[in-house]
């Protein structure tokens, strides 16, 4: 009996982490991944500058911060004094990206991403944000799947396993994100989006209009919690809701990029989101990119 | 003759059975460690796992818009140079964009953070017109109840922390 429940559990863990798909899917999530950290990269050069820049906050004196054991940087070894070589870090950081998204040395090139991503923002002192700790976590899981050969040139059929360990990671912010939320009283009571987009260093708009409206809000903060807590949680896994569900969490994001100043976040949330597309959706995909633009789209895919 | 399939053979990857057994470990681990990080009152099991979230930087805490409350934030940051009157560098608060904004928000950590953030921010202006004085103030005020008519509250913004430096 307990060696049927256990084989019947080892069929299940077999079945979710370890179904192969096709090396198109991979390749297209690789590819789109590696699209948004060249985007995400560009966005955030402001902010690494102002940081590790000639005449930035490290060198205006600020102590190398140590959050937790064992967290690294590269440019630990050359603070405050003299300063970090910024722009030999930036390039190598834009290239490594670039090999991967052509599929060069994907292993070196997934690795090196996660040591110079990780070290970009472990010692960051001022600017990070919820993005932030999202594309740290992107980059590792990739990097393992790229060890272990997911994201290489040649394969057939790859193992599954990285996308589902980003499914996992999206499920668990949406879920833990609605557990604290849960904890305050605004969200208890329905009121907490009107509070949110109330504070203008969220808000993109003026709302205090809202206040007229207190149905409306209690609709939108409840339907919030309902989608973290429920909704996506348990449903994503339903074969035949799994589009309804995407779509859902997509619309919630996008009105969340229309109304709050949060611009990193639309883009990191996608890629968690690719992870959940079949590799039927890929070559869909495909098929429609090729017709739109022919060789190079196939070119690059076919990698 | 009859051929007996392995269930789910044809779609599970047919790697070596010690390979599997190790990414499933590894697997394992890592989501162990992502649930003890996670969940909010497992502190001594999240100690166990701190090695592993440091390196790997795989660091939760989902709590981005937990807390709100009926208060209104501001930011105000200006600069002056000599007599003349204070500017704000990246126009009012409203209109920062995210990157600008998660900066000089966090500037308000220390009084260490907030000096580093003016020696920084004076040598990003131009070297003939360099500031020689930054202040940067928090702000808040009172949001109307939830169904109260627009307008009904219209006090103003109070300061709550300041920082400020001169060269």
């Amino acid at each position: 009996m307990v060696r049927q429940a256990a084989r019947r559990l080892w069929d299940d863990w077999d079945r979710f982490f370890f179904s192969t798909t096709s090396a198109q899917a991979m390749a297209g999530f690789r590819v789109t991944f590696a699209a948004f950290l060249f985007y995400y990269f560009l966005y955030r050069r402001w902010t690494l500058f102002f940081f590790y820049g000639p005449m930035g906050i490290v060198e205006s004196g600020l102590a190398y911060p140590r959050h937790l054991p064992l967290q690294f940087s590269l440019f630990a070894w050359h603070w405050s004094n003299t300063g970090v070589a910024v722009w030999p870090y930036y390039a190598l950081t834009l290239g490594l990206i670039a090999c991967f998204a052509l599929g060069y040395g994907t292993r070196l090139a997934a690795m090196g991403i996660w040591v110079l991503t990780a070290s970009w923002l472990n010692p960051l002192a001022v600017g990070l944000d919820a993005a932030d700790y999202m594309v740290r976590i992107q980059t590792f899981i990739v990097m393992l799947g790229a060890l272990a050969g997911c994201f290489s040139r040649g394969a057939r059929r790859v193992e599954i396993w990285p996308l589902k360990l980003l499914q996992l990671q999206l499920m668990a912010i949406y879920f833990y994100s609605g557990v604290y939320k849960i904890a305050f009283p605004e969200w208890r009571a329905g009121s907490a989006l009107y509070f949110v987009l109330g504070d203008e260093l969220f808000g993109r708009f003026d709302f205090a209009w809202l206040a007229g409206f207190p149905n409306l809000v209690r609709a939108f903060t409840y339907g919030t919690l309902l989608f973290e807590l429920a909704l996506f949680p348990l449903l994503v896994w339903v074969p035949r809701l799994r589009v309804f569900v995407l779509v859902s969490g997509v619309a919630l994001h996008l009105g969340i990029a229309a109304t709050m100043k949060v611009d990193g976040f639309i883009g990191v949330t996608a890629m968690f989101y690719l992870a959940f597309l079949t590799e039927g959706d890929w070559a869909a995909i495909v098929a429609r990119l090729a017709k739109m633009r022919g060789k190079f789209c196939r070119a690059i895919l076919a990698r | 003759m009859t051929t007996e399939l392995q269930p789910y053979a044809t779609i599970t990857s047919m790697i070596l059975p010690w390979r599997k057994i190790l990414i499933s470990i590894a697997i394992s681990a890592h989501l162990l460690a992502i649930s003890a990080q996670n969940v909010p009152a497992s502190r001594s099991l999240r100690a166990l796992y701190d090695w592993y979230i440091g390196l790997s930087g795989q660091l939760q805490g989902w709590t981005m818009f937990s807390k709100t409350g009926a208060q209104g934030t501001r930011i105000e940051l200006f600069a002056r140079r000599g007599n003349e009157a204070a500017t704000q560098p990246f126009g009012p608060s409203r209109q920062w964009p995210g990157n600008v904004l998660d900066v000089v928000t966090d500037a308000f950590a220390s009084e260490a953070t907030a000096q580093a953030f003016f020696g920084a921010l004076r040598a990003t202006y131009p070297a003939q017109s360099r500031p020689d004085y930054f202040r940067l103030q928090l702000l808040h005020k009172p949001i109307a109840e939830l169904g109260a008519k627009p307008g009904a509250m219209s006090t103003d913004y109070v300061a709550s922390k300041e920082f400020s430096r001169k060269w």
